[in-house]
């Protein structure tokens, strides 16, 4: 059983929350998705006409229900970090399944963007619009269910009464990785969804 | 479930969605609001960023993380939020 204080923060303020090779890791890919991002405002801004027409067959609610899918699934994790420091592994458990039950809703309501948007002609190739929408949500999606195996590794660790602080840590970094996961799709939402 | 609400990461989380729908809105109703496309465009943009610095320093703890770590987050925010309104507004 490793030692934890009252639940609710580090019990320092210089602590490292996860590993860090798991930040480099992280940093890595965030700096990636931002040059695809770079890249995706450079070529919008070359065909501003057709990025917008292209734009208006995307639905604004879809990409809005999912954020908030994600924002609810990142807090549960946030909640499940917070009882594995209390050593309630049981509630861990419940919110990690939870949010990996989110993340789920996310890829059905996805999957189902995708098929609508497959049947109504457009694909990869249609045009640039289309192809920056299928490489950054399918790059988010690689993520997405990458995420939702960790959430659910981690919830078959915790049926366990105690772990050790390696495992701990572990766990940790598992968090940031479904942070992260949220944090991508908080960008690609407004740039893909939302821009006039 | 009381005490869970009243933490600072579920009022970061309350502010998130909150925000999340100000855009949504905001999407929904181009020009509405903001007649200017580049200020409505600009301002969906920052609004996203907020949102990633606080999921972040909040959810990701790096507020309690060493200052190579902050710094680097810092880095991050400011270079891809300038980045993607410069390439957006053809300044680049």
């Amino acid at each position: 059983m490793i030692e934890m204080n009252d639940g609710s923060e580090p019990d320092d303020t210089n602590k490292m929350f996860g590993e860090e090779l798991i930040w480099l890791f992280i940093l890595g890919d965030m700096a990636t998705f931002a040059m695809f991002f770079w890249i995706y405002g450079h070529a919008r801004s070359d065909e501003l006409e057709l990025f917008q027409a292209s734009q208006s067959n995307l639905s604004v609610h879809y990409g809005s229900i999912n954020t908030m899918i994600l924002l609810i699934s990142s807090w549960l994790v946030v909640l499940a970090v917070k009882s594995a420091r209390q050593t309630a592994h049981r509630v861990t458990q419940r919110y990690l399944i939870a949010a990996a039950g989110f993340g789920c809703l996310f890829a059905i309501l996805k999957a189902v963007e995708y098929q609508q948007k497959f049947a109504a002609g457009f694909t990869f190739e249609t045009d640039n619009f289309f192809m920056f929408y299928y490489l950054l949500t399918g790059l988010h999606y690689a993520h997405l269910l990458t995420g939702i195996g960790v959430l659910l590794y981690f919830a078959y660790v915790f049926r366990a009464p105690s772990i050790n602080a390696v495992q701990f840590r572990t766990f940790e970094s598992g968090a940031i990785f479904w942070h992260m996961v949220d944090l991508l799709w908080i960008i690609i939402f407004p740039l893909l969804y939302l821009l006039p | 479930m009381i005490k869970e609400l009243k933490s600072a990461e579920s009022i970061v989380w309350m502010v998130l969605m909150a925000i999340t729908a100000l855009s949504w809105l905001l999407g929904a109703n181009h020009g509405a609001f903001i007649s200017n496309a580049f200020a409505e465009s600009s301002f969906l943009i920052v609004l996203a960023f907020i949102k990633i610095r606080l999921i972040l320093f909040y959810f990701m703890e790096v507020r309690h993380g060493p200052i190579t770590l902050r710094l680097s987050c810092e880095a991050w925010l400011i270079f891809s939020c300038i980045g993607i309104l410069a390439f957006l507004g053809d300044f680049l």
